[in-house]
């Protein structure tokens, strides 16, 4: 067994496993934060504990390519199951609808991109993906995407429909499979968080916080309370401008041109804000391992404030109007409900989680910036259609101004830089040998984990990331059931997902 | 209605007048070579610590060793600007950034020696890059359907000025955009920001099509990973000739942080032929602006006509 502060590894065997883990998930509090492997030769499960802010990693040792799914137990490993059989080749018996989820036709079906151990032998010809076909009288299908209408990442959405009612929608994603988790493990530990903060570009600041965090956790090193303080100002204005962007895209979607271009308008200032921060509009390069890359100057930072007051006093009326309008209220109101008892089986996380009755927020549980905060209170609504997401994304809006203004006006003085802030020197580090970090923030989606993994010589072997969007994807296709064709991009919108972020 | 009327009266006008204004003062644009000499210690400090790999140093054929900056591959990710900064690359304030070739983006100065090989940003020395293996012939589509088009005296395709004339009368006064994303979203986001009310590209000809059907031009943002470059190539065949692809930002120049993968994320070049490079991750909206009027050929002499 393999302890550090936050994070403890634990040698699980298969059948302990099937048996323990649905009812380690019963308890109130605990959730499954990813399922993957490390090189092929074991299983990988990450328990969470919201309460306490742990995490245990199970390690359990296969002695061949093959193991039972637990999708039928458990709904939500069936995406994990996917992704680790494209990545390692391991395959889950027993999963009810085994297919590719990141590697399709164009890739050799003998790649298994991360496994590492020993050649695994393939067991098909190709990587042929079907989608499910609904069969009746008068059901038909529309196809849509990789390359979608608007200015969107690429995806293929399946919609079998019965009239204008949609029966079924599968998502078939992976068409922005870049490697990432490859690459993260080949580059120099000073080039990594520029390889994590590509893996989805509108949560860069979210994904080097989590790089950041894992590393220092791994490290047992700490942030100086100033960088602490300005990463937490980071994350949270990310979270502003991406809420802001999406609450101005579902206004968009119903028509209310008055409010989307506000919106975005609005958006803009919000990114002038986080230029006066860290330099850039979309933050890059801010937040590193042991600190920040740069200190934001004292007039940067009163012009920070003033900024935030005005951005505040326009969003006020705008957001009113959105929820004000008995027209946009009706478009929104029972439209793609996410019922709380699935939302809790495939462990929705985010502002889709909280719309569905879930009150998880990793802001409340796990060390990242400023954060846990115990007091934190969440917005939490029941109804679970597009209006309770929106409204849950309007009051954290709120809520991330006012924890700004909070951190801003007691800014810690000092100095960014800790003991161990030098940028230029990371690689000086030594990891401990078959050890482990991890990072778990909540960016604007929700829950995102990054776990890393050292071999014998104290070198990252595995790094995982896993994107809210990764447990988010199936709501999607759960809520847009038995809802209008038409409905869609609303719904679509009210997730809000990243395509980039769940294919890596 | 009659409040949310008022507040729409009592706005102010948000598009910006200023057009492609520079970079404020301690935003970090793309980096570029100030003509300062550096120390060889110095450029490998910076060649291994640049992520994306567009810092390099080279030996050039007559054995001198140069420092070679690629902005077309360039993430802006600041270490070369704010963790390791030297006097030989400095952040650049303009926006206006974009380039018709490939090679433009790239330049270089030697090591312990004040000569700067390039202005920066301008073509660089053939030898040089031709060491780094960037090909330099990456003529657009474009120009093969002028040379295909008989009719046109041969002079006219040769010299640029008389190909940008072409372009400028097919494209100058409006552009049908077709956008294809193959990578992170923020260079898509971007491209959604130069449509908002505050740069408003629509009121410079320029707008974004829903299909490839009626587009005169393709954006590609994104490496493009393998899984699209079929995708991307079909987009490409159901657009109407003559039509124009432009590279929107780093990892759709050259394949970024990403590139050389079993994903084979290499940028669009490797897919299709581009007519215009956007650098930056992600480039500004004034960046993909300019651009995308680099591609109307309504930019001649650096200013947008
Ligand atoms: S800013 Fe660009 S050139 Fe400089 S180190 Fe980063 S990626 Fe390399």
């Amino acid at each position: 067994m393999i302890e550090n502060a936050h994070i403890v590894r634990i040698n699980v065997d298969g059948q302990e496993r099937m048996t323990r883990l649905k009812t380690m998930l019963h308890v109130p509090g605990n959730r499954l934060g990813l399922i993957t492997s490390i090189d092929g030769s074991q299983l990988v499960t990450l328990l969470l504990d919201t309460n306490t802010g742990r995490s245990t990693v199970w390690e359990t040792p296969l002695s061949s390519d093959v193991y039972p799914s637990l999708t039928m137990m458990i709904p939500q490993c069936h995406w994990f199951e996917r992704s680790t059989w494209d990545m390692f080749g391991l395959k889950p018996n027993g999963h009810p609808r085994l297919k590719h989820n990141l590697l399709h036709e164009p890739y050799d079906a003998s790649l298994f991109p991360l496994k590492t151990d020993h050649e695994v032998e393939s067991h098909d010809t190709d990587r042929f993906y079907k989608c499910l076909e609904v069969r009746g009288q008068g059901v038909y299908e529309i196809p849509v995407g990789p390359i979608h209408a608007g200015i969107i990442e690429p995806g293929h959405f399946r919609f079998s429909c019965l009239g204008e009612v949609i029966l079924n929608l599968e998502i078939r994603l992976g068409y922005v499979h870049r490697g990432v988790e490859k690459r993260i493990v080949e580059v120099p530990l000073s080039r990594m968080r520029f390889v994590a903060e590509s893996a989805a570009g509108d949560m860069i600041a979210a994904n080097a916080l989590a790089h950041a965090v894992a590393v220092e956790s791994c490290l047992q090193i700490e942030e100086s309370p100033r960088a602490r303080a300005f990463r937490t100002i980071s994350l949270e204005l990310e979270r502003i401008a991406m809420h802001v962007s999406d609450l101005g895209g579902l206004a968009g979607d119903i028509g209310f041109a008055a409010v989307s271009t506000s919106m975005a308008i609005l958006r803009g200032d919000v990114l002038g804000c986080a230029e006066l921060l860290t330099g850039t509009r979309f933050q890059k390069g801010f937040i590193a391992p042991g600190g920040i890359s740069r200190e934001p100057s004292d007039k940067n930072l009163s012009q920070l404030r003033t900024n935030l007051k005005k951005i505040q006093l326009k969003l006020k009326p705008i957001v009113d109007f959105l929820f004000s309008n008995q027209v946009a209220r009706d478009r929104m109101t029972n439209v793609g409900i996410l019922t709380p008892k699935l939302a809790a089986d495939f462990g929705v996380v985010g502002v889709a989680g909280r719309a569905s009755g879930i009150a998880y927020d990793a802001r409340k549980s796990f060390v990242h910036g400023c954060f846990p905060r115990q007091n934190m209170v969440l917005p939490v609504q029941q109804a679970g259609d597009v209006l309770s997401r929106a409204k849950v994304r309007a009051e954290e809006l709120r809520s991330s101004l006012e924890i700004i203004y909070e951190i801003l006006e007691t800014l810690p003085g000092g100095d960014t830089a800790g003991a161990h802030h030098d940028l230029r020197s990371l690689n000086r580090f030594k990891f401990k040998t078959n050890d482990c970090g991890i990072g778990i923030v909540e960016s604007f989606r929700g829950e995102l984990i990054h776990l890393f993994f050292t071999d014998g010589d104290g070198k990252i072997i595995r790094y995982a990331i896993k994107d809210p969007s990764v447990n988010n994807w199936t709501a999607l296709a759960i809520a847009v059931r038995n809802n209008l064709l038409s409905d869609f991009p609303l719904c679509n919108k009210s997730f809000g997902l990243s395509y980039s972020g769940h294919d890596l | 209605m009659i409040r949310l009327l008022n507040y729409l009266i009592t706005r102010k006008i948000a598009t910006s007048k200023a057009l492609f204004a520079p970079l404020g003062d301690g935003v970090r644009g793309l980096p570029m070579l100030t003509g300062e000499s550096i120390s060889e210690a110095e450029a490998v400090e910076l060649a291994e610590g640049c992520p994306a790999g567009a810092i390099r140093v080279l030996e050039k054929e007559d054995g001198r060793q140069v420092l070679e900056m690629d902005r077309g591959a360039c993430t802006t990710c600041g270490f070369c600007l704010d963790v390791y900064p030297t006097a030989a690359i400095k952040s650049d304030p303009n926006t206006m950034i974009a380039t018709r070739k490939r090679d433009q983006l790239i330049s270089s100065v030697a090591l312990n020696d004040t000569s700067l090989d390039t202005a920066s940003g301008v073509a660089g020395d053939t030898a040089c890059k031709t060491a780094s293996g960037v090909k330099t012939d990456t003529a657009g589509g474009v120009h093969e359907f002028f040379e295909a088009a008989d009719n046109l005296p041969q002079d006219a395709i040769e010299s640029d000025l008389a190909r940008e004339n072409l372009i400028s009368k097919i494209f100058g006064r409006s552009i049908a955009i077709r956008v294809v994303s193959t990578g992170c979203s923020s260079c898509d986001l971007e491209i959604g920001a130069a449509g908002n009310p505050i740069f408003d590209m629509e009121r410079f000809g320029m707008h974004v099509v829903a299909s490839p059907r009626f587009a005169d031009v393709l954006l590609v943002t994104g490496p493009v990973p393998k899984a699209m470059h079929e995708p991307l190539r079909l987009c490409y065949e159901a657009m109407s000739e003559p039509r124009l692809v432009v590279a929107v930002g780093s990892c759709a120049i050259s394949g970024g942080v990403l590139k050389d993968s079993y994903a084979q994320a290499n940028g669009v070049g490797a897919v299709l032929p581009v007519d215009v490079f956007i650098p930056g991750c992600p480039p500004h909206p004034w960046s993909i602006i300019d651009g995308i009027a680099m591609a109307m050929g309504r930019k001649r002499q650096g200013r947008l006509k």
